[in-house]
């Protein structure tokens, strides 16, 4: 059970360096979907983490980047793309939809991943 | 079994990731706009951040300095002015970059492309009415003259190199969220910029409303309520009266035309003030020269501000984003500004057609050929559309009525002119010789260019190509198949109204008619009546001016429409015959006390809006629209103000415009039993007396209405709700609703959505020009910067901040931040 949790949190980190990587290095956001579903293809475990790896690899550095974001710019937009999406005016909750729309793309990448390497190593 | 779960997984996982990579209806890619490293969050800017200025620059011909100002005004210091409209070009594009292409876009009817089916309409229009055909005309026109055609092809080079830093990263917020890029900038988009400019000055077209006006009120009662312009009071050059040899002849409205349902003569809201004082007038003895041209308010802000130097140039001002030099500004020894002209310069011809092709149409007693435009819309997510756009010697037809009459349209801005070479030559000038040299090139939109200079020289022109009309001619539609109205001989330019150095020591222009009766040429148009009188009773006033009684006066709120109508509906009232007493005497106290300022934080203005907008609708109701009948009228009406706040709305019949304010003036005070004041829809014979009381009668009832549900508050600065909206109207991207007072009548022109998109005073001493400005917004175009909005308050409280022409000298001294841009190779 201790181990699994290790593991977990290694594939987060290590789906969410690559990820942020390649995100900063290339102009294409799905470059992160496509690194939580091959982290969780190759060091996964094929279990019931498969979703949690790539949603916290991918949700974390974008909430951690979208939070600096906020802080050093004064919220200068944060507020007006929260009255685009008509969404109560906290700046948090920005960060925390940001969060939640990368987590729930890479998520599901990582389960679909962890799927295929069940149905793999069961083979 | 076992692989049917994992692929549908994959299925499942990569249709999610196509959802948040696409754009659905309103909604941008979500996944694409909200990820932190490339989207939406990348475009938030700190606070201090200012304007990216590049160390080195392929394109540049030799290195240039450039000083980045704390406002974020770029002062490009440029060895030639190849280099000079690069930076202006690149630099511009950093923070304007959407807005640019977007009005381009708009000005081509291109916006389908980028928005969808519901711009086509627009698009649509831009397209008939010959917008690209003109750009394409003027652009030859710019690419005839060496000098204007380097400069344009400078700027387009810096614009382009500037599109080509960008990555997804970088994209402007507005490019994220309708998901698309930006596209190559070309010469005929600075061309298309200034015909888009052209579209907004020259919309005081009457010729649908009188024709229709007209056809209903028949000709004299059209006569006595739509008289031809009032030129007696304070013209912008009084008694101006050039030899003139034969003027044309003889033209006749045509009135068998169909209906023009779809064209709304919107009332008109766009003016503007400029004037110059002489140093005999001033405190100092130097001249002051002003400026403050009212705009549609909008983000990104129309002007940009920009210092050029090069060797032979070095001026301070506002450009337009999209094209090449300054448009209002000065130099180390003159100022300049423009005002709008407000003349009609577009007529419409009807045209009869041989038979359904509508290859020939009749011309006196012959055919003449049409030509033909295919107009290809390409739409987003839709089919492209191909529209067929018929061209007659007179312009494309640009409108077709219900019942099939087709419209030529003549437009000014559809003859080639090089307005380019305008500014070129002002931004250089180095007294009134040169200046008046460089307005030669100015055709269309026509424009008043107030000048004055170091040497103590003032001057102002009516500038631009207007046509010799007989009496009436271009009021109203006109018969294409008649030779006699096919006039396009221009005025001689010389006989423009103009005035230099005159003895009252200043000149003027505030919108209001050029010239007096003894002007010798027609010609028609929306004129100011007010606005001027203000501005030159406080310069005739004012014989010490200064920098800050001129501040003042630009943002004076003074109407003196309602100074001279006030009392006359005041002086109708019984107090005996008020039916809500206490609502009634309250409003007759507060305007009754009122001294005719439209201060944000009074009520007494709204009372007087609400109530001479109430008078308007009553006393003209032939001209509303029929659905607001007795019963229905005010029910309706109350309706809209629950939702908007407002409490007037709108009665009028989309084809009509109301009489001018001074024929309303005229008719309460000289014609009390005019049969206009009858009601159509009662049994009452009403005179003056009765529709006054009326409208304030509900004015009250409005008035009750605001204060008790609070639906919005009475004071004039809020009820007004001026709000500097986004090109895209999104309000998310707009300012707040700001508090600010001003009227469409006063010098502080303020309505709900127009107002000084640029306030300016110069004065010009020896030692150099002393000058002040403020936009409505901000430099950066950019809703995620800090300098988005950064001028904005102090523009609501008429601050101003000072502008800085800086000298070669000034870079050496250390106080300024400069940047050296080498040139790459």
């Amino acid at each position: 059970m201790l181990m699994r949790g290790w593991n977990l949190i290694a594939r987060i980190l290590i789906i969410g360096v690559i990820a942020s990587g390649l995100q900063y290095r290339f102009e294409f956001w799905w470059l992160a979907v496509i690194t939580a579903f091959m982290v969780e293809l190759v060091i996964g475990k094929g279990d019931r983490t498969g979703f949690f790896s790539g949603f916290y690899g991918v949700s974390i550095p974008w909430m951690i980047l979208a939070f600096y974001i906020d802080r050093t710019t004064d919220s200068v937009l944060t507020y007006r793309v929260l009255e685009l999406f008509r969404l109560p005016q906290t700046a948090i909750v920005l960060v925390i939809v940001t969060g939640l729309i990368g987590g729930l793309a890479g998520g599901v990448a990582s389960l679909s991943a962890s799927w295929l390497k069940a149905s793999i190593k069961n083979a | 079994m076992r692989i049917l779960k994992p692929a549908l997984g994959i299925v499942l996982s990569i249709m999610l990731t196509w959802a948040l990579n696409t754009k659905f209806g309103q909604l941008p890619p979500v996944a694409r706009f909200m990820d932190p490293f490339l989207g939406v969050w990348q475009n938030a800017e700190r606070p201090e951040r200012l304007m990216d200025v590049p160390e080195s620059l392929a394109g540049l011909r030799a290195g240039s300095r450039v000083v980045v100002d704390v406002r974020d005004v770029p002062h490009i210091f440029a060895e030639n002015d190849h280099d000079l409209y690069f930076l202006q070009g690149y630099l511009t594009a950093s923070h304007r970059l959407w807005q640019m292409e977007t009005q381009t876009r708009a000005a081509a009817g291109r916006l389908s492309e980028v928005i969808g089916p519901s711009t086509l309409e627009f698009d649509l229009e831009q397209r008939r009415i010959g917008m690209t055909w003109a750009a394409e005309e003027a652009l030859e026109a710019f690419s005839g003259d060496s000098v204007s055609r380097s400069v344009i092809d400078a700027y387009t080079a810096g614009i382009n190199a500037y599109i080509a830093t960008l990555d997804y990263r970088k994209l402007p917020v507005e490019y994220k969220l309708l998901d698309y890029r930006p596209e190559s900038w070309t010469p005929l988009k600075s061309s298309l910029l200034l015909k888009h400019m052209a579209k907004m000055l020259t919309g005081s077209e009457r010729d649908f409303a009188n024709t229709e006006a007209l056809k209903l009120l028949g000709p004299e009662l059209f006569a006595f309520l739509y008289p031809e312009q009032n030129r007696q009071k304070d013209p912008i050059v009084p008694g101006f009266s050039p030899d003139t040899s034969a003027l044309p002849i003889g033209a006749q409205a045509f009135l068998r035309g169909g209906t023009y349902q779809t064209i709304d003569p919107q009332p008109s809201f766009i003016g503007s003030n400029n004037w110059a004082v002489a140093g005999s007038r001033t405190a100092n003895g130097n001249p002051i020269l002003c400026n403050d041209p009212h705009l549609g308010l909008a983000l990104p802000s129309i002007w940009y501000e920009v210092q050029l130097h090069a060797p032979g140039i070095n001026c301070y001002g506002v450009s337009l984003p999209g094209a090449p030099g300054v448009v209002i500004g000065f130099n180390e020894r003159i100022a300049w500004g423009v005002t709008n002209a407000g003349r009609d310069v577009k007529d419409y011809f009807a045209i009869e057609f041989e038979d359904r092709d509508k290859k020939r149409y009749r011309y006196g007693d012959q055919w003449r050929e049409t030509s033909v435009r295919l107009e290809e819309i390409k739409v987003r997510g839709d089919k492209t559309v191909v529209d067929t756009v018929l061209y007659t010697h007179y312009g494309p037809i640009a409108h077709v009525s219900e019942d099939g009459n087709h419209l030529a349209l003549r437009w000014s801005a559809h003859e080639p002119s090089n307005e380019l070479m305008t500014f070129h030559g002002l931004n250089r000038a180095k007294g009134y010789k040169d200046y008046a040299e460089a307005i030669k090139h100015f055709g269309c939109p026509g424009q008043n260019f107030v000048f004055a200079d170091v040497d103590g020289n003032i001057a102002i022109w009516q500038q631009g190509k207007f046509p010799k009309k007989p009496q009436g001619h271009g009021r109203f539609i006109l018969n294409g198949a008649d030779p006699l109205t096919d006039l396009s001989d221009p005025i001689p330019q010389q006989h423009n109204p103009h005035m230099v150095n005159p003895e009252r020591g200043f000149v003027s222009s505030a919108n209001q008619a050029p010239t007096d009766t003894l002007y010798p040429y027609y010609y028609t148009g929306v004129f100011e009546e007010f606005r001027n009188r203000t501005i030159n009773d406080f310069l005739r006033n004012d014989s010490l001016a200064t920098v800050e009684s001129m501040m003042a006066l630009q943002n004076s709120n003074y109407n003196m429409l309602a100074a001279e109508a006030l009392p006359v509906m005041l002086d109708f009232l019984d107090t005996l015959e008020f039916q809500n007493k206490e609502t009634e005497m309250l409003a007759v106290y507060l305007l009754m006390e009122w001294d005719y300022y439209h201060h944000a934080g009074i009520i007494s203005p709204t009372i007087f809006q609400i109530w001479w907008d109430e008078l308007n609708s009553l006393i003209y109701d032939e001209l509303n629209d029929p659905k607001w009948d007795q019963s229905e009228y005010y029910r309706y009406s109350l309706e809209e103000f629950d939702r908007s706040g407002k409490a007037y709305l709108d009665l009028r019949d989309q084809r009509y415009v109301y009489p001018h304010a001074r024929v309303t003036i005229d008719l309460l005070t000289k014609h009390p039993d005019h049969p206009i004041f009858d009601h159509h829809f009662t049994e009452r014979k009403d005179n003056a007396r009765q529709i006054v009381y009326d409208a304030f009668y509900w004015t009250a009832v409005k008035l009750k209405d605001l204060m008790d549900f609070n639906i919005a508050k009475p004071h004039w600065g809020r009820y007004q709700g001026t709000r500097v909206m986004h090109l895209m109207k999104l309000e998310a991207l707009s300012s707040p609703k700001l508090v600010v007072g001003g009227n469409k009548n006063a010098p502080n022109a303020m309505t709900s959505s127009h107002g000084p998109s640029w306030r300016m005073v110069v004065e010009l001493t020896p030692n150099g020009p002393k000058a002040f400005g403020a936009l409505p917004g901000g430099q950066s175009g950019n809703p995620g910067s800090h300098g988005y909005l950064r001028s904005l308050r102090h523009w609501v409280k008429g601050q101003y901040h000072e502008l800085h022409l800086l000298k070669a000298s000034d870079l050496e001294s250390g106080k300024w931040p400069v940047r050296t841009v080498s040139a790459a190779h």
